[in-house]
């Protein structure tokens, strides 16, 4: 429907329309750019090399035409190789007008280059390599793991190859696995773009998948190329989801090959690493499962074997303990009766020491008690004794007291003389002549005055 | 509850990993009883019939 809508349009403007000469330009440019082709040819001799682009001829060697073409520099930053004179090339890209004031000129204007002849693709083939090996893009440390179980696989491949996809799915086992097939061209200058793309979509689309396969079925090395493509190389290696590659190819190895993180040399190979794993289920699950068992009765032997040492080992220490126990009861006892006889022993020597003490002083308090006893006796008795001769030397002392008395002198007839101041007078050298004295009689006494003395 | 999406990578690696610690010598039985136990329910789980 639509298209004949435009048909009917485009009639109606081509019998109405009348244009401007920049307008049927544009318009002409707008139909050719619309559309992209491929052209293979000959670089001409003439390559115009501009700051930002290049112009040149690409020949038909047969039918001797030309036709010129215009790249920006920036579309083959890819590439990897110089242009050169007389290169075989296939171009990619649309029919344009070129205008201007001088004059309008037909030219092809290029998106991207693919090159052809073995030579050349060997060139860009090392060059790209070095480069891209200088960026880590090969390195091992940056490959991702494949799962070692893949379930959800992204297939990348064409669905007209021959070999590829057939062998691929016939060789893949029956293990449920869940393929999403993405349709790309394995060879050609369509091909790079599309293989880029796909790996993007399913990055993009379908991050849930374990792994994307890229495969072809084998060619020459020209065929080959596109797996040489920096831009799929680039794509490999920027992919979040691992990458297993079968290239159908055994002698030369492509860049996609160094890119994946694993390469299978054949897509019925690939099938076969993914069923591989799954084949080898049954029989490991088997073999886990007789492990977990046979492990399991090992752990019970061992700590039935181990509860078995352990009661003999318990048995034999608690024996040990009570013989020890018992030894050393019996060592106890035998030192408690030792020292209990020691005891004893001390016991009698201080109870016999204590007896003789005693003894001795029983006998010591008795001799003091006799002799204090006795001390009392005799003390009584001369007490009295004294007490007899005190009375009797008192009377003997009476006697010669009163025997001695003045008085008794005095009534004897003696007398006592005195000075005037009292004192008596027994000598008579210190009287004189005059002198007053007082002679005292038992009775009486007289005041006399001396009137001689004899010396 | 949400019930996580059986995982049969995981739960093979699981599986994968009870056995290498089944080969260990000094094993703790009440370790031992649950480990087998959720073995034995993996391996039911990852069985391809």
């Amino acid at each position: 429907m639509e298209e004949n809508k435009d048909k009917i349009n485009l009639e109606s403007i081509f019998k109405e329309k009348i244009f401007t000469v920049s307008e049927f330009l544009d318009f002409l440019n707008n139909i050719l750019t619309s559309q992209k082709f491929i052209v293979q040819g000959e670089i001409g001799n003439k390559i115009d090399d501009r700051l930002t682009y290049y112009t040149f001829n690409l020949l038909d060697k047969i039918n001797h035409n030309v036709l010129k073409c215009f790249v920006w520099k920036s579309n083959l930053k890819n590439l990897n190789v110089e242009l050169k004179e007389g290169m075989e090339i296939e171009v990619f890209g649309s029919p344009k007008i070129y205008t201007s004031a001088y004059g309008s000129t037909f030219e092809f204007e290029i998106d991207s280059i693919y090159l052809i002849g073995e030579g050349l693709l060997k060139e860009a083939f090392e060059a790209t390599k070095r480069k891209l090996e200088k960026e880590g893009l090969f390195s091992v440390e940056n490959k991702k793991s494949i799962p070692k179980f893949c379930e959800k696989i992204g297939l990348i491949t064409s669905k007209y190859g021959k070999g590829a996809k057939p062998d691929f799915e016939k060789n893949l086992k029956n293990f449920g696995f869940k393929v999403y097939f993405y349709d790309v061209r394995v060879e050609g200058i369509l091909a790079i773009s599309q293989i880029k793309d796909a790996i993007y979509w399913f990055n993009e689309n379908k991050p849930e998948l374990d792994i994307l396969v890229l495969i072809r079925g084998g060619g020459d090395w020209e065929s080959l190329q596109a797996f040489n493509a920096e831009e799929v190389v680039r794509s490999i290696a920027a992919s979040r989801i691992p990458i297993i590659c079968g290239i159908g190819h055994e002698s030369d190895i492509t860049l996609t090959d160094l890119a994946a993180d694993f390469r299978a040399s054949t897509p019925t190979e690939v099938a076969k690493i993914l069923s591989e794993n799954w084949e080898l289920v049954n029989s490991n699950i088997l073999n886990f499962e007789n492990n977990f068992v046979i492990n399991l009765k090992r752990i019970f032997k061992n700590i039935e074997e181990k509860l078995n040492f352990i009661r003999k080992d318990l048995i034999r220490k608690i024996n040990e303990e009570i013989f020890k126990k018992q030894k050393n009861l019996e060592y106890e006892k035998t030192n408690l009766n030792l020292n209990f006889q020691n005891y004893f022993k001390e016991f009698n020597i201080l109870e016999k020491e204590f007896k003789q003490n005693f003894r001795y002083s029983f006998n010591l308090l008795k001799e003091k008690k006799e002799a204090v006893n006795y001390l009392q006796k005799n003390l009584n008795h001369l007490v009295l004794q004294w007490g007899k001769q005190i009375k009797k030397d008192l009377a003997q002392k009476e006697i010669n007291l009163v025997q001695s008395s003045p008085i008794l002198k005095l009534k004897q007839g003696y007398t006592i003389t005195r000075d005037e101041s009292g004192k008596i007078i027994n000598k008579s050298q210190k009287l004189k002549i005059d002198q007053i004295i007082k002679t005292q009689f038992y009775k009486g006494q007289i005041i006399s005055k001396i009137k001689k003395i004899n010396k | 509850m949400i019930e996580e999406k059986f995982n049969f990578t995981k739960a093979y690696k699981e599986i994968e990993e009870i056995n290498t610690w089944f080969q260990q010598e000094d094993i703790n039985l009440d370790e031992a009883l649950e480990k087998y136990e959720r073995g034995m329910e993996l391996i039911k789980n990852v069985k391809i019939d």
